[in-house]
């Protein structure tokens, strides 16, 4: 549930963590299993952070408020 | 060309006259020409071709590319110039026109001494120092965009920042880029970013233009406020020869708007193929260690004890014997060097016992009461004594004693 508010760049940095410590090669068999799961599921957010569809492009009003870009470009 | 009967000559006869007439005019090989820039193209060979002109007139001109490359702007028409070159025919075209080697904006010497003294003012005061740049963050969630909403270079900054890292929300806030209602929108721009709303990094410029159009980008208010913003900002004014004084206050400066929005953003493309590694390496890793533990407890089962313990025991047994053999060795040679020592010792004894002397030939005599017989005082005549030789004792009854001679004349010492 936490790894839904995970940044990109927090999930990377877990992830370099993951392998730095399967790399030295200390985790118990349980321990690594579980940080492959955990290290495979942060791949996968990664991947969808990065390939989000939704493009989010706003233009700041004279009131402040945030509106899409491509509708008000004309108006201003 | 004199005779009455006029010779008739070709199109290409009459340009190349006119041609060598100009080009060998001593005073126009260099000539300083004052006017304004009109139909300016660049071609892709990189040679420019434009219009000079003034009020009333026009004049062809051509900058080819290796002199066009020491341009230090970027012309533009409308741009008031001075321009240095020879007047030439371009023979074809029967046209004359200029060769433009340097060329410099006319009427700028004063913008320039503001530029400079401002710039050495706050740098004076460490605005522009290095040691104040601050990183631009990597992974970006937000980028505040502040520039012309219509401009070429809020377009180039969406595309480029959508195609390298989608997921960055772009916000623009729209400003007016020249003119004398610029500063207060870029103020205005970089105090909503700066304080009123999580932004992660801000693009502040504009595209090419005069640097009249670019001056707003000067302005001490606009620099001080780059070099204040709580959000790392990066410059992007005008063209890659442009260095306006928010370009030295930012904490990064790029060329065009362009070569910003790819400074804001990772590239996608080396994201992806950067997880992908992580993925291969994750897998290589665990992969690795479950065959590590596969090998140990393969190597384990199979080690002698587990597959052969009699031998094992057997192998003990060997040590053990090969142990107390040499066990009693150490023994035996212990208890023969004690042997020799007391051989030894009993030897030294015997030299000392007072009763070996009697073994070589001397005999020791006691009264009847075991005294040692010293002196002939000791004794009287028909008195027993003993003599003790080495394997017996003879019992005697004295006859007579005898003073020795040396005795006699009073020497009392013992030759013995």
């Amino acid at each position: 549930m936490e790894k839904k508010k995970m940044s990109f760049e927090e999930a990377l940095a877990r992830l370099d963590e993951i392998v730095g410590s399967m790399e030295n090669g200390k985790a118990e068999l349980d321990e690594l299993l579980s940080l492959f799961e955990e290290g495979v599921s942060l791949v996968k957010l990664c991947n969808s952070k990065l390939n989000s569809a939704e493009r989010k492009i706003k233009l700041v009003k004279a009131n402040g408020d945030e509106v899409p870009f491509e509708n008000t470009a004309e108006e201003i | 060309m004199e005779q009455t009967e006029r010779e008739v000559i070709s199109v290409t006869e009459l340009n190349l006259y006119i041609k060598d007439k100009i080009e060998s005019d001593f005073l126009l090989r260099g000539i300083l020409v004052r006017g304004e820039i009109s139909n300016f193209k660049r071609y892709s060979s990189g040679h420019c071709y434009f219009t000079l002109k003034d009020e009333a007139c026009a004049v062809r001109a051509v900058m080819f590319k290796f002199d066009a490359l020491s341009l230090n702007f970027q012309p533009t028409d409308g741009m008031k110039v001075i321009a240095l070159g020879r007047a030439g025919v371009y023979e074809r075209d029967g046209q004359y026109q200029l060769y433009v080697s340097q060329m410099r904006q006319d009427g700028l010497g004063s913008l320039y001494e503001a530029y400079e003294n401002l710039k050495a003012k706050l740098n004076a005061e460490g605005l522009f120092d290095e040691n104040k740049k601050r990183p631009i963050p990597e992974f970006p969630n937000r980028i505040g965009v502040i520039t012309s909403p219509t401009g070429a270079a809020v377009r180039d900054i969406i595309n480029i920042t959508g195609r390298r890292y989608p997921s960055a929300e772009v916000v623009v806030y729209p400003a007016i880029v020249q003119g004398s209602e610029s500063v207060p929108t870029l103020l205005a721009g970089l105090n909503y970013f700066g304080y009123t709303k999580l932004t992660d990094v801000i693009i502040i410029g504009r595209g090419g233009g005069s640097i009249e159009d670019l001056w707003s980008f000067n302005d001490e208010r606009v620099v001080r406020a780059v070099a204040a913003s709580p959000v790392p900002v990066i410059s992007a004014v005008g063209h890659e020869t442009d260095f306006t004084l928010c370009d030295f206050a930012a904490d990064l400066r790029a060329p065009t708007p362009s070569a910003a929005a790819e400074c804001a953003t990772p590239d996608r493309e080396q994201l992806t193929e950067r997880i992908a590694q992580t993925k291969s390496r994750l897998t290589v890793l665990t992969e690795k260690e479950i065959s590590a533990r596969k090998d140990k407890l393969k190597r384990l089962s199979s080690s002698r004890v587990l597959t052969d313990p009699q031998n094992f025991i057997l192998d003990r047994k060997v040590a053990l014997d090969i142990i107390t053999e040499k066990l009693t060795d150490k023994l035996k040679i212990q208890i023969q060097n004690k042997k020799t020592e007391l051989k030894e010792h009993t030897a030294t004894l015997n030299a000392l016992n007072p009763l070996s002397v009697l073994s070589r030939g001397y005999s020791a005599a006691f009264d009847e009461n075991g005294n040692v017989i010293k002196s002939i005082n000791q004794i009287k005549n028909g008195e027993k004594i003993s003599t003790k030789v080495s394997d017996g004792t003879i019992i005697s009854t004295v006859m007579s004693t005898e003073m020795n001679e040396v005795k006699k004349h009073g020497k009392e010492k013992n030759e013995f």
